[in-house]
């Protein structure tokens, strides 16, 4: 009993904080990968096993809608972890009887199947890009921490709605209009609330209610994130009207 | 679509898609500005999920309700069939699947009549036609030997053939067969030829249904089958009663001339007969139709004698009686007297 009211205030604080529930995961990963072997009914291999990082997964969303008054939380996490998994396999069923890169080549032949296969990309230039990509990601991470947001919290506040998002890049739109307003956000650290409702047209209760989200969004409209832009290149001025 | 890796955690990782929407998916060993093609989504938690929560199932417990008051409403109130019962009012009822009467129509002004103030609400087809014949009776439409006629119409034969059957016998059985009950349309008002005369159903009903006591305003709306007029929504039985009542001497002497009328026609119906009879070929057919003339002259004869004597009855009624017997008397000593005399001069000669 003590230990179970334990584990639910443990699961209360770690909704609440981000680096809390990162925590917590990190001290039932036995539990994790209990689950995940009963299921498989073979060890998992940490780094390999994409049932692994789903078991997790599902650890977490089982965090995030537990209830207390509402029964155990380690069986509703292990429901949670077996239910992601069947959905996992069935999704998966299909690429059955593919051999993975990482396998032994059961030959003469030393090292993995990725070892012994012709490939044509250029692993240099996509690593260069991928490490540009993470330096610029991780300095936008912290001019959002300026604005007391984090990454989570923005993924949190986004909105689920069509027709919200839409409110959404109509902002953006007029923002990207009037760059005055995006040099205000960056100095002031603060969002231009009542220009941006008066210019969009937007309901300020909308505004509001997804502002960690339209200053991230806004952000990424300001100097220095042309990766990022690049990535939501696609989206010119039309297309975020139509979005 | 794809997805840009933005943060890693332990057991997701936030992403972002090209439509500028910044998603929590399960980390599948991915990197800090990795590009992925296909991401496991992360299901809702948290006060939207709580209310949807809440709201779903109230939701679906609306739909279940909505579905049972649609299927009530059409298992109850939508009509299955109807019954039209004709007497001399015309009625239809409307009657659902369960056999209860969902509405009631009159097509007629005695219709009409018929149903002002009555309630069929929550009764079953036989108990609403008990009482509206009863109703009929009460207001004299129908009385012993009288017809109901009954049409039924649905779409559904076996509920047709059903309801025919116990209608039939529901009615039958509450008149204790003092009234006939007929399954078809009731026959128009029209002239009854000779051959046909029949005590039977056979006759038009308007001259036999409660025919001693309808009115001549209703025998002739019955003939001519007239549309139904509106009528007020107040009216009075027990004013209609005193009327008929009133109406019932000059309705005597109205079937006495009726009778008559009859009579004329048989007779000139018989003048057409022998006529044709004279015209066709053969002994046989001169000899019968002799017969017959000798029969219909014989019939004629006594009606004419019983007419002559309900005639003399009646007015011997009016006129003074005493005067008329004091008559008789006289002459009928005069005649003792003249008969006596007679005697006794018989037996002075006898005697001489």
């Amino acid at each position: 009993m003590k230990e179970e009211h334990k584990i639910s205030s443990d699961v209360r604080a770690a909704q609440q904080d981000m680096r809390l529930a990162d925590e917590l995961i990190h001290q039932y990963q036995p539990f994790i990968k209990s689950e995940t072997a009963k299921f498989l009914k073979r060890p998992v291999t940490e780094g390999l096993d994409d049932e692994y990082g789903i078991a997790m997964f599902a650890f977490y969303e089982a965090m995030m809608s537990y209830r207390s008054g509402k029964g155990s939380f380690l069986k509703l996490a292990a429901i949670s972890i077996r239910n992601r998994m069947i959905d996992f396999y069935r999704q998966e069923k299909r690429h059955m009887g593919i051999i993975h890169y990482e396998q032994e080549v059961d030959s003469w032949e030393k090292g993995t199947m990725l070892d012994n296969l012709k490939d044509d990309r250029d692993e240099i230039g996509d690593l260069d890009n991928r490490l540009a990509s993470q330096s610029e990601i991780e300095e936008y991470s912290r001019q959002l921490a300026t604005f007391g947001i984090s990454l989570s919290d923005v993924a949190d506040n986004c909105p689920k709605q069509e027709r919200t998002m839409r409110v959404c890049m109509s902002v953006l739109a007029y923002a990207r209009e009037n760059s005055s307003l995006l040099e205000e956000l960056v100095r002031t650290k603060k969002l231009p609330m009542a220009d941006l409702v008066e210019g969009s047209g937007a309901e300020r209760k909308t505004l509001e209610r997804h502002r960690q989200y339209i200053v991230a969004i806004l952000l990424a409209y300001t100097n220095g994130y042309e990766i990022i832009r690049g990535h939501l290149y696609q989206l010119s001025a039309k297309e975020v009207d139509k979005v | 679509m794809s997805y840009l890796v933005m943060e890693c955690h332990p057991a997701y990782a936030v992403v972002l898609d090209n439509e500028g929407r910044y998603i929590k998916a399960a980390n599948l060993n991915y990197e800090t500005g990795q590009t992925i093609s296909t991401i496991i989504q992360m299901r809702e938690s948290g006060k939207s999920a709580g209310v949807r929560a809440k709201i779903a199932p109230l939701a679906s417990m609306a739909a279940c309700l909505c579905l049972i008051l649609f299927c009530t409403w059409q298992f109850i109130l939508t009509p299955y069939g109807t019954v039209r019962m004709q007497i001399n009012p015309d009625i239809v009822m409307s009657v659902n699947r369960m056999d209860y009467v969902i509405g009631l129509e009159g097509k007629n002004e005695d219709g009409k009549r018929l149903l002002d103030g009555y309630r069929y609400r929550h009764k079953k087809v036989e108990q609403v036609a008990d009482e509206l014949a009863d109703r009929a009776v009460e207001l004299a439409y129908l009385t012993d030997g009288g017809d109901i006629y009954l049409i039924f119409d649905s779409k559904h034969e076996k509920w047709k053939l059903n309801m025919e059957d116990r209608m039939l016998t529901e009615l039958e059985v509450h008149f204790q067969g003092k009234v006939k009950v007929t399954v078809g349309e009731k026959p128009r008002a029209a002239s009854v030829p000779a051959s046909e005369k029949n005590t039977e159903t056979t006759k038009p009903s308007s001259q036999k249904t409660g025919d001693i006591q309808t009115t001549p305003q209703q025998s002739s709306e019955n003939q001519q089958r007239p549309t139904p007029q509106g009528t007020s929504g107040n009216h009075n039985y027990e004013d209609d009663k005193d009327e008929d009542d009133m109406d019932e001497d000059d309705q005597e002497d109205q079937d006495d001339d009726n009778d008559d009328a009859k009579d004329e026609l048989e007779d000139q119906n018989d003048a057409e007969e022998s006529d044709e009879d004279t015209k066709s070929d053969g002994q046989d057919g001169e000899f019968e139709n002799d017969a017959d003339d000798q029969d219909d002259e014989i019939e004629d004869d006594a009606d004419n004698q019983d007419d002559e004597f309900e005639n003399d009855a009646d007015e011997n009624d009016d006129s003074n009686d005493s005067d008329n017997i004091s008559v008789t008397e006289n002459s009928l000593d005069d005649d003792d007297d003249s008969d006596d005399d007679e005697l006794e001069n018989d037996v002075d000669l006898d005697e001489d």
